[in-house]
């Protein structure tokens, strides 16, 4: 117990260091903020031109398509506050910076975790609900209990799937070099859900689902919310979670402990 | 010309000495094509044509244009930055060519690096596996490579704009992705410029990023008549002159402010 409260103040600690940077540098966080947001408009701005003249993609009104993007970001924005240094390990590898963390009495991953901190994706994020709650209110979508369930799960157990991925494939790195060109290709392999995953072959339904389950970050909440599925998806949802999270565990468990400095 | 020929090779030769990691690059480009051609098959499947776009030459739209617009992640402003940055600027600054002549001869490499390694054989193979069309006409053809290459002039101006930003401000990542995710959604390489609302469509269609994508695959798939595409190319060299005078002045302004970090 007194482990965990430790490691939550530590955690408090970090967060605050990073607020502090973010203040520090005026210029870099709006400029870090702008390209957040653009970054996710290039896509958006496509599917909204599309769905603006078709009237829909397959059975995806504009309003719902507008919900699952938005969920999309979110998770992606929650991942950028405050888990984005995953991205960071193969620099940490490779300098060495890793090394300092095995001697400290702290668990490793969370001061890898601590060292970055983006409150900007946090501006982001808010941005992202409101289109969510707009999108939701053009829809009338009706949030009862159900609907409140996938919500809390799908930002739990999303983030979960989202940062988990990231995470083993960053891990990669205790492994191989260059890791993170690998990881870089499942963040582009991701841009397929932000779309709805039935207008895509099956091959590319069943991949997303199953091999490589990104599908569980909005696609299939978002279906939950809109009742386009019968799938027990709150049930899913945990068990795709726990499940990815207690991969990352393992890999990263056997990384550590086979890990050898690059000895400079 | 001798020197640029040699600034070229250069260029050419350090991109090809990482060419294992230019392999994620066009694999990350591919993605975003087979994205587009499933979207724009699914909205074919319930109709014939779009604007007067049949399948097909939506098909060769997506791979042409997002093999095109794949060039705004790379350029020369990541390169440039990093010079302000480690301080090797002042090494460039003392070198016997000017700054800009030098950035411009690694550009010219770099293209034609994406051009042999990607753009060719992407675009060949795409057209071919996705069932795209060929050019419009042999005209339109050449045309179409006018339209590329002038393009390299207004993409690079923007580039050394960017990269002069980078004087003010050490967050250059940020600026990097900004510019691509800009520059594909008003070049018309996310989705065709016709998509969006008209007044906007109009105007974007004047303005220098449209040059680098709509302009080029236009004229390939026959859209401007051989009239149109000459005068949107001319438009396009008219920007190009223009930008560059821009930014060079821009550029003067800004190198009297470069303090460069010791060390």
């Amino acid at each position: 117990m007194k482990r965990v409260s430790y490691c939550l103040r530590l955690w408090r600690a970090y967060l605050r260091v990073g607020f502090l940077t973010m203040t520090q540098y005026p210029a870099d966080t709006v400029i870090l903020l702008i390209s957040m947001l653009v970054r996710e408009a290039s896509g958006f701005v496509g599917i909204l031109a599309i769905v603006g003249v078709t009237g829909g993609m397959g059975n995806w009104n504009v309003y719902e398509v507008c919900i699952l993007f938005s969920m999309c970001a979110v998770i992606e924005a929650i991942g950028q506050a405050f888990f984005d240094n995953v991205w960071g390990m193969d620099h940490m590898m490779r300098r060495g910076e890793l090394d300092v963390f095995l001697t400290r009495p702290a668990p490793v991953f969370l001061q890898v975790l601590g060292q970055v901190t983006h409150f900007q994706a946090v501006l982001s994020l808010i941005i992202y609900v409101g289109i969510f709650v707009w999108a939701a209110l053009q829809l009338n979508l009706h949030i009862g209990l159900y609907e409140a369930l996938i919500l809390v799960e799908y930002v739990i157990f999303g983030t979960m799937v989202n940062s988990g991925i990231y995470a083993i494939f960053n891990f990669l790195n205790f492994w191989i070099v260059q890791g993170e060109d690998i990881a870089v290709l499942v963040q582009t392999c991701r841009e397929f859900v932000k779309y709805p995953l039935n207008v895509f072959p099956a091959a590319i339904q069943g991949f997303f689902t199953f091999l490589l389950p990104l599908g569980f970050v909005a696609y299939y909440p978002a279906m939950a919310l809109l009742g386009k599925t019968t799938l027990p998806v709150e049930l899913m949802l945990p068990a795709v979670g726990v499940f990815v999270v207690f991969l990352a565990f393992l890999v990263w468990r056997a990384g550590l402990r086979g890990y050898n400095s690059t000895g400079t | 010309m001798e020197k640029l020929y040699c600034l070229i090779r250069v260029a050419f030769q350090t991109k090809f000495a990482y060419i294992k990691a230019f392999w994620f690059n066009i694999f990350g480009t591919a993605v975003s094509i087979l994205i587009y051609y499933f979207l724009w098959k699914y909205v074919f499947m319930s109709r014939e044509e779009l604007h007067g776009f049949t399948a097909v030459q939506m098909t060769t739209y997506v791979v042409l244009s997002r093999t095109l617009s794949s060039q705004f992640s790379g350029g020369i402003n990541k390169e440039f930055a990093e010079w302000v940055y480690k301080g090797n600027i002042v090494v460039e600054l003392l070198r016997p060519v000017h700054l800009a002549f030098n950035l411009f001869g690694k550009r010219l490499g770099e293209f034609f690096f994406f051009l042999l390694f990607k753009g060719i054989p992407i675009g060949i193979l795409g057209t071919l596996l996705l069932g795209g069309c060929g050019p419009a006409g042999v005209v339109e053809f050449l045309l179409f490579f006018v339209s590329v290459l002038v393009s390299i002039g207004i993409l690079f101006w923007i580039e050394v704009a960017v990269g002069i930003v980078s004087f003010f401000t050490l967050n250059t990542y940020g600026l990097a992705f900004t510019k691509s995710a800009l520059l594909s959604i008003l070049s018309g390489g996310v989705v065709p410029l016709f998509l969006f609302p008209e007044s906007v469509a109009r105007v974007l269609d004047y303005l220098p990023f449209a040059g680098m994508v709509t302009v080029p695959v236009y004229t390939y798939l026959g859209k401007y008549s051989i009239q149109e595409a000459v005068s949107f190319i001319g438009l396009q060299v008219v920007w190009c002159v223009l930008l560059g005078v821009l930014v060079m002045a821009f550029y003067q302004k800004a190198i009297k402010k470069v303090v460069v970090q010791g060390g």
